[in-house]
């Protein structure tokens, strides 16, 4: 009975299997083998490509650019971890005890440029990291008496980071204040009573119970953030020069404007060799905790 | 839930500095966008800054509906694809969530983690193959590839979120309801599925927002104007470098905007609790 049950159920879950089989894992397992060749977009290597052992991963080896990207991804990730979760914690600290006024309020603003669309974002900080007097954030600089800037020009890292900054911090203020109301009041209570103070409950206490949450943030947003295309490309689209090709801006190129599908898929590769590194580093990290 | 500590004045009234410079810091990048979008702008002044409004004015809106802004084209494409998308994607994950929350295959947890560690994959590291097969298919330059696309990319996490809210339906239902002669897809379809209906608002809205705002994919796929999505289209004439049309850019930009804003305005529960159980799903 329960075998005829479950007969019946597989079936029901073959369109889903079906759907990723084709569009998720096929270009997957595809990419694998075509890191091992000179495939091509167009040209001749596109019909007549040849099986290339390693030859491309070498290449990657000593590619300066591809470690540039890859450099470059790696400290985008991590200035981006360390400005959203101090955002996030911050407001998840202040949002979760009291009673304020205007806190649901203050919660929809955050929590909005989620929903913003990439593209949107892109050209909404276009006007705010523009050059000359005008720009918005020039504006508002310029009342500490900076000097107006092209910021995506002279200070391009720190440009989108600062994008981010504004546009996903609501993810982490939401994981973090899911954590901290789930700490059981008595807890905070014991503690205020023993004596500890506003640090004292925030080290000791409060951050320990939630690192769950934490890691679980961090691990999804540095995969996310490695495999960030979208906004970086639409806003420098990879420059000045090569000052913000992240990795996936450098596969993007490597296929679609250099037409290396082989080598793309090579460094491809790698990019995703890195993430599941770092995914498996917070596993580890998340299992030895609990 | 109440703190126990005594707060002093000063520290309440740094928290609230606290977020409301947050606050503003979130809401300013937003005035250029409608400024530019609703009012003209004096004569020799750039529409990339902020400027003070001359008038207000519909101009912008007409350019981006009627004129060389094709936003009817762009936001009826992305409707259809993402409309599409979003309801097969529901159709296929309520019967595989069904599935694997009442299913005992041997390999299911296998199968689960497979299908979490797919969600790691960058878009980036697969596009390329992606293209290929896409090729293969006849798919390049259709609409219909791009929906497809979407679906696949919405099913994995839309996957563990119905197999989370279906798991909350008890057992006793169904078996109530097998008892009474129902089959699978009756139980499914009619005990299941209405109870689990706040899950799948929550998983529908958040892959439909997800895929709004999808851009890499027809970006690689897309070749005809005609065809082209919302963001793209907006991308596209982002770098047509001569002489933007700011004003006009930034009307399109809201238009796309539209949807994301109004599910924010009135499903923001679902969406916040659906980004929590998404988010939850590694355990």
């Amino acid at each position: 009975m329960l075998h005829a049950q479950n007969r019946l159920l597989l079936l029901f879950l073959l369109p889903a299997l079906a759907m990723l089989l084709i569009f998720t894992v096929a270009p997957s397992l595809w990419a694998i083998y075509i890191s091992f060749t000179d495939l091509a977009l167009a040209g001749p290597k596109a019909m007549d490509y040849s099986f290339v052992g390693l030859k491309n991963y070498i290449k990657l080896f000593g590619d300066r650019n591809f470690h540039h990207s890859v450099w470059l991804s790696i400290q985008y990730t991590v200035y981006t971890n360390l400005g959203q979760f101090s955002l996030g914690l911050i407001a998840a600290l202040i949002l979760s005890r009291r009673k304020l006024r205007g806190q649901s309020f203050l919660l929809a603003v955050i929590v909005l440029p989620m929903v913003i669309p990439g593209i949107t974002q892109a050209l909404i900080w276009g006007s705010m990291l523009g050059a000359k007097e005008f720009g918005t954030l020039n504006r508002i600089v310029g009342i500490f008496g900076v000097e107006p800037i092209l910021w995506t020009r002279t200070l391009p890292m720190l440009s989108i980071v600062l994008v981010n900054f504004w546009n996903n911090s609501g993810f982490a203020m939401i994981l973090f204040l899911a954590g901290l109301e789930s700490i059981p009041n008595e807890v905070i209570e014991s503690a205020t009573i023993d004596g500890a103070n506003g640090w004292q409950m925030l080290v000791r206490i409060k951050l320990p119970l939630i690192r769950y949450v934490v890691m679980l943030w961090l691990l999804l947003n540095t995969i996310g953030l490695l495999g960030m295309f979208d906004l970086v490309f639409t806003l420098t689209r990879g420059g000045p020069g090569n000052a913000t090709e992240l990795m996936g801006i450098y596969i993007y190129n490597q296929g679609f404007q250099f037409f290396e599908l082989g080598y793309g898929s090579a460094a491809a590769m790698v990019m995703l060799a890195i993430s599941l590194i770092f995914a498996y580093v917070y596993l580890r990290m998340m299992r030895v905790d609990l | 839930m109440t703190s126990q500590f005594k707060w002093k004045s000063w520290d309440v009234g740094l928290i609230y500095l606290f977020l409301i410079v947050f606050a503003i810091f979130i809401l300013i990048p937003f005035i250029w966008p409608f400024l530019s979008a609703f009012t003209n702008k004096p004569e020799n002044v750039s529409s990339l800054y902020l400027y003070w409004p001359e008038s207000f004015t519909w101009d912008h809106f007409w350019n981006a509906i009627l004129g060389r802004g094709q936003a009817l084209t762009l936001l009826r494409n992305s409707i259809a694809t993402v409309g599409s998308a979003v309801i097969l994607a529901l159709v296929i994950c309520s019967m595989g969530g069904y599935a694997l929350s009442r299913g005992t295959f041997r390999f299911k947890r296998v199968l689960m983690f497979v299908i979490l560690l797919i969600q790691i994959i960058p878009g980036t590291a697969t596009v390329l193959p992606f293209y290929l097969i896409m090729r293969e298919l006849h798919l390049i330059n259709s609409l219909t590839g791009v929906a497809l696309g979407m679906t696949a990319g919405a099913i994995p996490f839309m996957l563990w979120v119905m197999k989370g809210f279906i798991d909350t339906v008890p057992l006793e239902l169904e078996e109530a309801a097998f008892l009474d002669g129902a089959s699978r897809w009756q139980a499914l379809t009619q005990v299941v599925f209405p109870l689990a209906l706040p899950g799948i608002g929550a998983a529908a809205i958040l892959s439909f927002n997800g895929a709004w705002g999808t851009f890499f994919l027809p970006l690689i796929l897309l070749s005809d104007a005609e065809k082209f999505l919302m963001p793209l289209g907006l991308f596209r004439a982002l770098i047509a470098y001569t002489n933007l049309d700011y004003g006009m850019l930034n009307a399109m930009g809201i238009l796309y905007m539209i949807p994301s804003f109004l599910i924010f305005l009135f499903a923001r529960q679902y969406l916040i609790r659906g980004t929590m159980a998404g988010a939850m799903a590694g355990q």
